[in-house]
């Protein structure tokens, strides 16, 4: 393994400090002048037309400078350009609780509150539609009429491959089952904020705490009806995002909007209860699913009918709909496929992206339904799953290009460092172990916008005191991604990291990058960054060669083995016209000294300061300058849907948890969870294991508590607070153990792949397969509560019967 | 979120607070009493409406501290806060149980603060009630805020006692009860105390016996206890933060002149706390007693749905959770 300077080493992220004594600035902290406070009117039901909207009384009140309604906007939005349904204000219909109906501007937050108050509105309630099932049905009043439909069918996507009928028939064991699953808040820290600051212009810019700046920047545009050029978005520090913040909102148009009117500044932040309100969380889901397994010939075949409730609107769903089929044609091969999934609207607020995006549920249903196969067909759980996993470079049946494979031997190991051969089917009642896999992408390989622009670029430049600026248009949500820019930058050019300074997620200043979602930042902005680097280098080892008066190195040619991509060298399988050579780091440019050094030649061992090859490189020039892109090499097949899941690379995941159920109570505790993440060669592995134990955190807080619950007549969320929507506090985080080895992929920026989301859903289906071997009862609907295992450990007792330790069957 | 503006008064003597809640009454003026606020001021927060004057009880000095007269009783100052119960030697001496339930309540943030006397005065719950001004909208008033509905049980009218089912959460008070504690209360016409098991009400909205004019300014809890002593278990998810879905105590002593004396107290399933006991020598056998004190106790809560645990899984725990602490005293005793 090749030793880095900085990369592979654990680094503090840049921002911690300045976080951890309170002194970073998140949106809210923003102190504009003289800021007009919105409120904003939501709302009380679920699907109702409106009649009227009386704003006089709010008009006249103390303090207001404007009152808005839907009437203000002409055009709706949404993150996807095929699902632009959404409007900033309800115009005539309000879809969900919490819909934003009318917007205050006023000169505090309590007149704007009180203000909001004396609007009137009068409207004709119905009565909602909340059940998917029943959005399937016909219906003369649907939720969104202007698709022309006579249900509230939003998206349908339908995918085979193979032959599933010959597959099952080939099968071992064939087994089904359906599982169900609950909407989900991301719980991130810091609720959604925006600030608007406009100039005698009338340009704006726009503080907000978002994961895409660039997706918000073009639907500002478009909503304002203004040009981009006259938009600045910035995104402040930001507390978490999980996905909950990747589209662009209401309220960032309507803050915008009311900027723009009155001529002031604006702010607002949204009560944690208006973040329960805009949801964008887990589609709650039902899976109907069916897997036929070989013990030779591994999945033969899988074939799965999913409906998602999407809510009020289509936000990411269209992309949700495909993720729930596509992601399952890894972490093993499944050559018979079929895949059903229909997205409904519903009245309640909208679902979106979180973390594990559209592969959570899924692999829940389709790694429980290994482990029952795995019984059924008498396989050990580990030993088949390690069988199975994907070879490296090779093709799935829906066409994705499986290039780096790293979980066998973290498997292994972590089959050994939990002991489950001395384990599994041997513990005493209530006490289990089970084991799960997953697979996740890194990065969407198609922009969801359809153009040809890198998907990211980032920029550097060196001035006269040789710090290095790097501009990124990725968001650092709190994940990491300025220190991971940094370190790919500090590796290149050789400089500490102190040296560096990262300005990101402003579009004034930085070049476009899609921001921080599918797990792209690190493989896509990383790539840029260290191509950016790179051209950098060069221009430095050029200049170092000027003052000792020899020529430059040697620099290999684009798309040979020392091109910056492949690194590894293994042959490229796609052309890209964009890509520079890499200088291979045989220029002799001495990362620890920051000297050049020629390693052979006349001048050998001669040294060159890095500040006089910084300046002698200005020299007749200025400010040094580069610029690096990423843009995802071509693949996938052609046929509707081929795009979805398409990744430069793949992540893989495996997990044993061990379990201790009470089977008096029903209560689950986790003790331990072991298991081995590949995510290619760890940049940080600081980073690398917080987002491992988060993802474990979050996984199990789905797997054993987390739902938002619907008044199931109002379709009010009932439990909008951290106090009643139960997220695991730190008791409940069990002992981690989870190896990461230094696995290189070819493509990803020094090797790396995504850690972000993929580590999220296998920990659910481990946990109720360790339930499985603890007590005998298979759970197929998260979460995983008391009630229902005590319910589940009832039932199973009277009809199952139990083996020498007290454990069921299948 | 912000809340509406209110008066705030911070008296420095008991006399003082007492004569300002008589002075505010007779003008008609509303008012709160605030000892940590832990509870209070997340209500006053999603209230549109001011609470008129908060009146901190902080600096009342004849509130505070825990007083231990051996043999005799253990005094809790209304204003001691469950971190400092939590960790007194002389609580952690004479009632252990007192100690270890106030250190699982909430968080230590919120324990920091918040109060014995707080605790158990402590606002019934109700998951259409405990909400904010937006999600009220959805609903119509319930009895509670001021309504006339209650959405737990839709056939509630003005006049049922109780009117509301909103549940009662503190963790103390079943602890308390079975320890036999009296508390005591100020007002300016002197000083009464009464046993702690007289005091909280059926009915969510009144909840108790503190009346307007009013102050809890201490506990008394008798020495000795029962002789097996008082174990506490409660049922929630997170074993930090959340309110008791579920509290059971239970107690085994022993009845003078001979015999056992099993006590179990309930929280967190019924609109007050619940407490029984049933006499050995009355029943035959221990098995027989412990299962009449279940039967018994069951029959005098009505568990609603409160957010999480289904309510039929909470009536099927209460049994549960007494026996298997039941058990733990029996093998001690």
């Amino acid at each position: 393994m090749k030793e880095y300077q900085v990369i592979g080493k654990p680094v503090p992220l840049i921002a911690s400090r300045e976080k951890a004594t309170g002194k970073a600035k998140y949106t809210d902290d923003i102190r504009l002048n003289g800021a007009l406070h919105i409120k904003i009117l939501r709302s009380p039901h679920a699907c109702a037309d409106i009649r009227a909207i009386d704003a006089s009384g709010a008009l006249k009140a103390a303090g207001v400078r404007a009152v808005i309604t839907g009437r203000d906007f002409n055009h709706t939005f949404g993150v996807l350009p095929i699902s632009k349904d959404e409007p900033a204000l309800a115009r005539d219909t309000v879809r969900y609780v919490g819909e934003p109906v009318a917007a205050v501007a006023a000169d505090t937050e309590a007149q704007a509150g009180e203000a909001a108050r004396r609007i009137r509105v009068e409207y004709e309630a119905h009565d909602p539609c909340l059940d998917p099932r029943a959005a399937l049905l016909d219906t003369d009043r649907p939720i969104h009429p202007e698709l022309g439909r006579g249900n509230n069918l939003h998206k349908s996507a339908r995918q085979e491959f193979g032959d599933p009928a010959r597959g099952f028939g080939e099968a071992a064991a064939v087994v089904e089952g359906t599982f169900d699953f609950q909407p989900l808040t991301h719980g991130f820290t810091e609720p959604h904020a925006t600030q608007v600051e406009i100039d005698a212009q009338g340009s704006i810019t726009v503080y907000s705490s978002t994961q895409v700046p660039h997706y918000l920047h073009r639907a500002l545009a478009e909503v304002l009806e203004i040009p981009m050029h006259r938009i600045r978005v910035i995104k402040p520090h930001l507390g978490g995002g999980f996905g909950g913040k990747s589209d662009p909102f209401p309220h960032e148009m309507i803050a915008a909007k009311l900027a723009l009117i009155t001529g002031r500044n604006t702010r607002l932040s949204l009560t944690r209860e208006e973040v329960f309100s805009s949801n964008h969380g887990r589609h709650p889901t039902t899976i109907d699913m069916k897997l036929g397994l070989h013990p030779e010939k591994g999945i033969t075949a899988l074939s799965t009918d999913v409906l998602i409730d999407g809510g009020s609107y289509g936000s990411f769903g269209v992309v949700t709909t495909y993720y729930n089929g596509v992601l399952l044609h890894g972490p093993y091969p499944a050559p018979n496929f079929s895949f059903a999934c229909d997205r409904v609207y519903t009245n309640k607020p909208m679902c979106g992206a979180m973390r594990g995006h559209g592969g959570v549920n899924p692999r829940f249903a389709s790694e429980v339904l290994f482990d029952m196969a795995c019984a059924k067909a008498g396989l050990d759980p580990c030993e088949a799953r390690l069988k199975f996993i994907h070879e490296p470079d090779t093709v799935t049946a829906n066409g994705f290009r499986i290039t780096s494979v790293g979980l066998k031997e973290g498997l292994r190991k972590a089959m050994e460092r939990s002991a489950w051969k001395e384990k599994f089917g041997k513990l005493p009642y209530g006490k289990g172990i089970g084991v799960a896999c997953g697979f996740f992408i890194s990065g969407s390989a198609l922009p969801i916008h359809w153009n040809k622009m890198p998907q990211s670029t980032v920029r550097l430049t060196i001035d006269f005191d040789g710090g290095v600026t790097v501009y990124s248009g990725a968001s650092d949500i709190g994940q990491g991604s300025d220190t991971m820019l940094a370190q790919n930058v500090a590796e290149v050019l050789g400089v500490p990291m102190s040296m560096i300074r990262v300005i990101a997620a402003d579009t004034g200043l930085c070049p476009i990058d899609l921001g921080s979602y599918s797990s792209r930042v690190t493989f896509m902005a990383g790539n840029a960054a260290r191509n950016a680097a790179i051209r950098m280098r060069r221009i430095l080892v050029s200049a170092a060669c000027k003052l000792l008066e020899i020529g430059e190195p040697r620099y290999g040619k684009p798309g040979g083995p020392d091109s910056f991509f492949r690194q590894g060298g293994r042959k490229p399988d796609f052309d890209d016209p964009y890509l520079g050579p890499n200088p291979d780091y045989s220029d002799g440019f001495e990362a620890r000294e920051l000297t050049f050094r020629p390693s052979a030649g006349p001048r050998e061992g001669a040294g060159v300061p890095y500040l006089d090859a910084v300046r002698k490189a200005m020299d007749g020039h200025g400010a040094l300058q580069t610029q690096g892109i990423y843009v995802s090499p071509k693949m996938g097949g052609d046929f509707k849907g081929a795009g979805a899941g398409l990744s430069p690379g793949y992540s893989f995941t495996a997990f044993i948890s061990e379990v201790t159920v009470d089977p008096g109570t029903g209560f689950v505790r986790v003790d331990k969870v072991t298991g081995a993440h590949d995510c290619g060669f760890p940049l940080n592995p600081l980073s690398v294991e917080g987002q491992l134990d988060g993802s474990i955190h979050m996984g199990l807080g789905q797997a054993l508590m987390e739902a938002i619950r619907y008044d199931p007549k109002l379709g009010v969320v009932q439990n909008a607070s951290f106090l009643e929507y139960k997220m695991l506090s730190p008791f409940e985080q069990p002992e981690i153990d989870v190896g990461y080895d230094a696995n290189v992929d070819n493509e990803g920026p020094f090797g790396a792949k995504e850690v972000g989301e993929g580590a999220l859903a296998p920990v659910i289906p481990s946990v109720a397969n360790a339930i499985h071997d603890a007590v005998g009862v298979r759970l197929r609907s998260l979460p995983m509560t008391p009630d229902r295992v005590l319910a589940a450990i009832e039932a199973g007792a009277a009809v199952t019967p139990r083996n020498e330790n007290g454990k069921g069957g299948m | 979120m912000r809340m509406p503006p209110f008066r705030f008064e911070r008296p420095a003597e008991l006399r003082q607070a007492l004569d300002l809640l008589r002075e505010l009454d007779g003008a008609g003026n509303g008012y709160v009493l605030s000892a940590g606020g832990t509870d209070l001021v997340p209500m006053m927060k999603s209230q549109p409406v001011s609470v008129g004057s908060l009146i901190s009880l902080t600096k009342l000095k004849a509130l505070g501290g825990i007083r231990l007269d051996p043999g005799k009783s253990l005094s809790l100052g209304a204003l001691v806060t469950l971190g400092d119960l939590s960790s007194d030697a002389a609580v952690r001496e004479t009632f252990p149980c007192i100690a270890e339930t106030a250190g699982k309540i909430a968080t230590p943030q919120i324990r920091n603060r918040a109060t014995v006397g707080g605790n158990l005065l402590v606002d019934n719950r109700c998951i259409y009630f405990n909400q904010s001004e937006q999600n009220r909208l959805a609903h119509t008033p319930c009895f509670k805020a001021g309504g006339e509905t209650c959405h737990l049980v839709p056939k509630t009218a003005r006049g049922d006692d109780p009117l509301c089912r909103a549940r009662f959460v503190s963790d103390l008070a079943p602890v308390l009860l079975l320890l036999h504690a009296t508390i005591r209360i100020a007002s300016t016409a002197g000083e009464r105390s009464l046993p702690l098991r007289d005091f909280h009400l059926p009915d969510g909205i009144s909840r108790n016996r503190l009346g307007r004019g009013e102050i809890l300014t201490r506990i008394d809890v008798p020495l000795p206890g029962p002789s097996a002593g008082v174990l506490y278990e409660k049922l929630r998810i997170r074993n930090a933060i959340d309110f008791p879905s579920l509290g059971v105590a239970v107690s085994l002593g022993r009845i003078p002149g001979g015999g056992t004396r099993f006590g179990a107290a309930l929280t967190g399933v019924h609109t007050r706390p619940v407490v029984m006991q049933v006499d050995e020598a009355a029943r035959g056998s221990r098995e027989e007693s412990v299962d009449s004190l279940i039967a018994g106790i069951s029959r005098a809560v009505t568990p609603f749905r409160q957010g999480f645990f289904p309510p039929d899984y909470l009536r099927k725990m209460i049994p549960v959770l007494i026996r298997r602490n039941m058990e733990k005293l029996l093998r001690k005793a």
